[in-house]
């Protein structure tokens, strides 16, 4: 029975997730509650690489005309901030970097500093406005830095959220650590532009196949 | 550091005066201790304060050397629109340069006063410069929105050493420099800037 709600609840979430640009674990937990799971146990909830694999699904039913060239969009805003924060080690994570982003969807960078406050000087030294808010560690150490501001996409037409989440310098190890099938969560500027010109090199096979 | 640290244009700094030096009401020290201690902190405000104008100067007084701008002037750098600019030929003309970024709302802001000075001082032998410290293609984006007068180069994420070359040691932006006509630096602004100061500046060169 288990098995069974846990891929509805990840079918749920990933519409939340593709429609309506929530995070993953809001979806999960709002898609829970939507099956009347009040306080469910994380342990009953769809891994993340099951939502994952609903939110494709939803995409290649419902946004396979539009989402490809948004992702492709928010990739290529996300290597202009990863160029602008070079010094900062950044590396893309969340939906961008894994694919399933739409036009909602928020940039995530991990930067890898041993001062937190730089990044923060340096944003007020190039006049950037942001937010900071503090998280907890989910590991149980230092809370964590978390920085979001606007940036506008133009080849979007939106403003984009970009969260920019501070990390110790120690943190790099084992960020790029893959998950159960072998993607890592996060990449690089040299990764995102890999994925960038793999794309062309499909873009331009479908091109001389039509 | 001040964001809106406008070093050029102060004089060197006078030692603070000692008459503030703090002596705490609690303390009360016999008198020809606390005189003692009250010279003590003169002296080191006096210490403190010539530590500051000398550094000060080192960091980028009024009166430039040419030498300042030497990296200026032998970059080539691409421009937005395509083909290259050559700084070397913008020597011996006096010289606005403007570092600005797309992300950095101040920079974005002043934008139109720094055009506006090129429409004003243009005609009267002023060249103006951006420089923008930002990838070509939001630099391009940005510029199919917003119309400026002014020459764009595009100096890239390395532009930051050449901001910091040019007596801006954080890399804040925006940044602007004011060059006359024999290479001297005589005016730098960090931070945001407008038209009657930059006219202001150009009526002192």
């Amino acid at each position: 029975m288990a098995a069974t709600s846990a891929e509805e609840i990840a079918a749920a979430a990933a519409r939340l997730v593709a429609d309506e640009g929530m995070e993953y674990a809001a979806a999960k937990r709002k898609a829970a509650r939507a099956f009347g799971r009040h306080g469910g146990r994380s342990a009953e909830l769809p891994s993340n690489e099951q939502v994952e694999d609903q939110v494709r699904e939803h995409l290649a039913l419902f946004h396979a005309d539009t989402q490809p060239a948004e992702l492709r969009a928010l990739r290529e805003l996300a290597l202009v901030w990863m160029e602008r924060l070079a010094e900062f080690r950044p590396h893309l994570s969340g939906a961008v970097w894994r694919g399933t982003a739409t036009r909602l969807s928020a940039l995530h960078l991990d930067l890898y500093c041993d001062d937190e406050k730089a990044i923060e000087i340096a944003l007020i030294n190039r006049g950037v406005d942001y937010d900071a808010a503090s998280l907890p560690d989910p590991r149980g150490g230092q809370p964590r830095t978390l920085l979001s501001l606007a940036a506008r996409c133009p080849a979007l037409g939106e403003v984009v959220t970009l969260f920019l989440t501070v990390l110790d310098h120690d943190d790099l190890r084992g960020a790029l650590q893959p998950d159960a099938r072998g993607r890592a969560w996060r990449g690089d500027a040299a990764a995102l532009r890999r994925l960038l010109a793999a794309d062309d090199a499909a873009g331009a096979a479908a091109a001389a196949a039509d | 550091m001040a964001l809106n640290d406008d070093r050029a244009g102060a004089p060197a700094a006078p030692p603070p005066a000692a008459t503030g030096a703090p002596t705490g009401p609690a303390a009360a020290p016999a008198p020809a201790r606390r005189r003692l201690l009250t010279a003590g902190i003169a002296g080191a405000a006096a210490l403190a304060g010539g530590g500051l104008a000398w550094w000060r100067q080192g960091g980028g007084g009024g009166a430039g050397s040419p030498d300042e701008t030497a990296a200026l002037w032998a970059l080539t750098l691409a421009r937005p629109e395509g083909g290259e600019l050559a700084l070397a030929g913008l020597r011996g003309k006096p010289l606005l340069v403007n570092f600005w970024a797309t992300w950095c709302a101040p920079c974005v802001r002043e934008l139109p006063e720094i055009d506006r000075f090129h429409q004003n001082f243009g005609p009267r032998g002023w060249q103006v410069l951006g420089l923008a410290i930002d990838g070509p293609t939001p630099v391009r984006e940005f510029l199919a929105r917003v119309k400026i007068g002014f020459a764009v180069g595009l100096a890239g994420m390395e532009g930051s050493e050449l901001v910091r070359s040019l007596g801006n040691p954080q890399g804040g932006l925006p940044f602007s420099v004011l060059i006359d006509a024999t290479g001297r630096i005589r005016q730098r602004k960090l931070g945001e800037t407008h038209y009657a100061e930059l006219a202001a500046w150009a009526a002192q060169v």
